[in-house]
């Protein structure tokens, strides 16, 4: 069985699980691991998909996206490539900024990790009403530091990106959260 | 994946609640320092503290940042010196005072316990010679920390040690009166002392501990209170059962906070691991205080009636919660009542809502006892030694820690303010009975036999 990733996007709606795994498993093929959020009332899934050697991918993808541009969303379909190593974990932190929501807060935050090398896991951004005028943005980052960067370092960068955007942060490790929140 | 509320609400507990690991105490054995002159004894004990806690300040401070919990107090207890620099006489004792304190300079820590001696069924030489020095040693230092048990459930009450320590307390008082006798801040008289307490100034490391072991005290009335203030807000009608519940859970959180960054100092460190001891402990600060739980409970202030009973309710479920949350716990693990270190606590007495007598009932239900009590500078010795006396039998009877810090504020009269400065606070002196007839009890002396362990009710 060789593996691919399907990702689906377009508004919500019921059906739209039901409309891609049926299709794969109609041509045989097996979905391993599944993540799907929604924002703002937008679908977005990605999936990875064994299927079987007689089966080519040009016939997956067609069939997909016969089946899901009637329902105005859009499919991506990519070969897995075997050879492709992940990046090795580093030592897991939370990263957390809170401040007015305004363009370029997610840009100078995420290129300051960026720069040290430091991989974001998990991302949210979350909106809070703000006691005063505007809203205030929440973002929590999950990231790994890669070994030889101490957490100084990245806490001090972050800290020099955001505060022209009058952010707060805080870095944490992520045993904390752990610790605290699970038995 | 973490979820929102996890990371919010941890963050909001660090930021906005004061949650902080409130000491990393190293144990450091003295026991195989023992050497026959007093000048090779204080090179080996200054030797052995700054080998062993060269880096605990380092390794503390780099491990809350890691962990984004800060480490508030670092600190150092060892064998009790009465049993350490037994062989020597007060003047010796004074000087090993010194010797701990300017190692305890050296390694950048704020308290250094164990200047300690255990009484309770008996003095022997060491144990006089230490407590002859305390005076002497508190007024001539800056950072050492005194404690003397001279009572427990199975050796009864030492009244003569009870004796000796109200006049070493006015002693203490009288050598540092420039400061409102701050000396006697450092100074605690305890029934059943533990030998893990990693909070001063009752800290020393027992001779059944290993030669060094990380301690940890953990604490957290701001997030308690805030969590009582929340469950409230989101109904109004809450039970004081369903609060139980709210105190559990909290101290659940703040224990498992303790608990991992202690294993992760100790490791680093390369020492063992000790216990979490799950106090709540407060600050002068503002939303760190034990008091103002009890106004979130729905009392007015602390010392009211119906006092006693949230404060047993909140000790217990502290316990509850921490005891589920570690496997190491120890110390005194409870609801720490000390009046000049919390300001709720201070105004209460100030405002004359709480007592000696009130504060006194308390300490049969909290985890320590008569804590930083400023009292008349013109208390008796004798006055003193029944306090402490009525305290220990508390702690005797009841199968737990109680202990005695009073500060007897020389030249200062009740309602008069003592000032201590720093994390020890401020208080008004409270009044003691105006006309005590407790001299002749005290004098008596001798023992009060330990209290029969069956017929408990």
């Amino acid at each position: 069985m060789e593996k691919f990733a399907v990702s689906v996007m377009g508004h919500d709606r019921p059906g739209i699980l039901a409309a891609v795994s049926e299709t794969v498993f109609g041509l045989g093929c097996n979905i391993e691991d599944v993540s799907q959020t929604i924002l703002q009332g937008e679908f977005a899934a990605i999936m990875i998909v064994a299927r079987p050697p007689h089966v080519p991918l040009a016939q997956v993808d067609a069939a997909l996206r016969e089946r899901l541009a009637p329902m105005g969303l859009g499919v991506f379909v990519r070969p897995l490539d075997e050879g492709w190593q992940p990046a090795v974990p580093g030592e897991p932190f939370v990263l957390t900024t809170r401040g007015k929501d305004q363009p370029g807060n997610i840009a100078a935050v995420t290129r300051a990790l960026a720069q040290l090398g430091c991989n974001v896991t998990q991302f949210r951004a979350v909106l809070l009403p703000a006691a005063e005028e505007g809203e205030e943005m929440v973002m929590i980052l999950e990231i790994d530091v890669p070994q030889g960067v101490h957490h100084r370092v990245v806490r001090a960068a972050v800290a020099q990106a955001c505060q022209p955007l009058g952010m707060e942060v805080s870095l944490q490790h992520r045993d904390v959260f752990e610790n605290i929140h699970r038995v | 994946m973490l979820s929102d509320r996890e990371v919010l609400s941890t963050l909001s507990m660090v930021k906005n609640e004061h949650l902080d690991v409130r000491t990393v105490t190293l144990g450091v054995s003295l026991l195989d320092c023992a050497r026959e002159s007093l000048s090779a004894f204080v090179d080996a004990v200054h030797a052995r503290i700054i080998t062993q806690a060269r880096d605990l300040v380092a390794v503390c401070d780099e491990v809350g940042e890691r962990f984004g919990i800060p480490v508030v107090n670092k600190r150092i207890s060892v064998s009790p010196v009465a049993v350490a620099a037994a062989p020597f006489d007060a003047r010796g004792m004074v000087e090993v005072a010194c010797a701990l304190d300017a190692a305890a300079r050296e390694v950048g820590v704020d308290f250094i316990g164990g200047f300690s001696a255990l009484v309770e069924k008996g003095m022997a030489k060491g144990d006089l010679a230490l407590i002859e020095a305390i005076p002497e040693a508190l007024a001539r230092t800056e950072r050492l920390c005194s404690s003397v048990n001279v009572a427990s459930t199975r050796a009864g009450i030492n009244m003569d040690a009870v004796a000796l320590m109200g006049r070493t307390i006015k002693a203490t008082a009288k050598a540092t009166r420039e400061r409102d006798g701050l000396g006697c801040a450092k100074l605690v008289v305890f029934a059943n002392i533990p030998e893990d307490v990693p909070f001063m100034a009752g800290a020393y490391l027992g001779v059944g501990e290993p030669s060094s072991v990380i301690n940890v005290g953990v604490s957290g009335p701001g997030v308690v209170r805030k969590a009582i203030d929340r469950a409230v807000a989101e109904n109004p009608g809450i039970h004081l059962g369903e609060l139980a519940e709210v105190i559990k859970r909290t101290a659940f959180k703040v224990t498992r906070v303790g608990e991992i960054i202690g294993r992760e100092v100790a490791r680093l460190l390369g020492v063992e691991f000790g216990i979490v001891d799950l106090s709540l402990a407060p600050t002068p600060n503002v939303g760190d205080s034990v008091g103002e739980i009890f106004q979130s409970l729905g009392l007015g202030a602390i010392g009211m009636p119906g006092s006693t009973a949230a404060l047993a309710m909140l000790n217990d479920a502290v316990k509850k919660g921490g005891a589920f949350a570690s496997t190491r716990v120890g110390g005194l693990s409870g609801a720490f009542i000390p009046v000049s270190e919390d300001r709720t606590i201070a105004q209460a007495a100030a405002d004359g809502f709480l007592s000696l007598s009130k504060l006194e009932a308390m300490t049969a239900v909290c985890s320590v006892g008569l804590d930083m009590v400023a009292i008349p500078g013109s208390t008796s010795a004798e006055t003193l030694s029944a306090i402490i006396a009525d305290e220990m039998a508390i702690g005797v009877i009841n199968k737990k820690t109680t202990a005695a810090r009073i500060i007897p504020v020389p030249g200062k009269e009740a309602g008069e303010r003592a000032v201590f400065g720093g994390l020890l606070g401020e208080a008004t002196i409270m009044p003691v009975h105006p006309n005590p007839c407790c001299e002749a009890f005290i004098r008596r002396g001798g023992f009060i036999p330990a209290p029969l362990q069956s017929l408990i009710n």
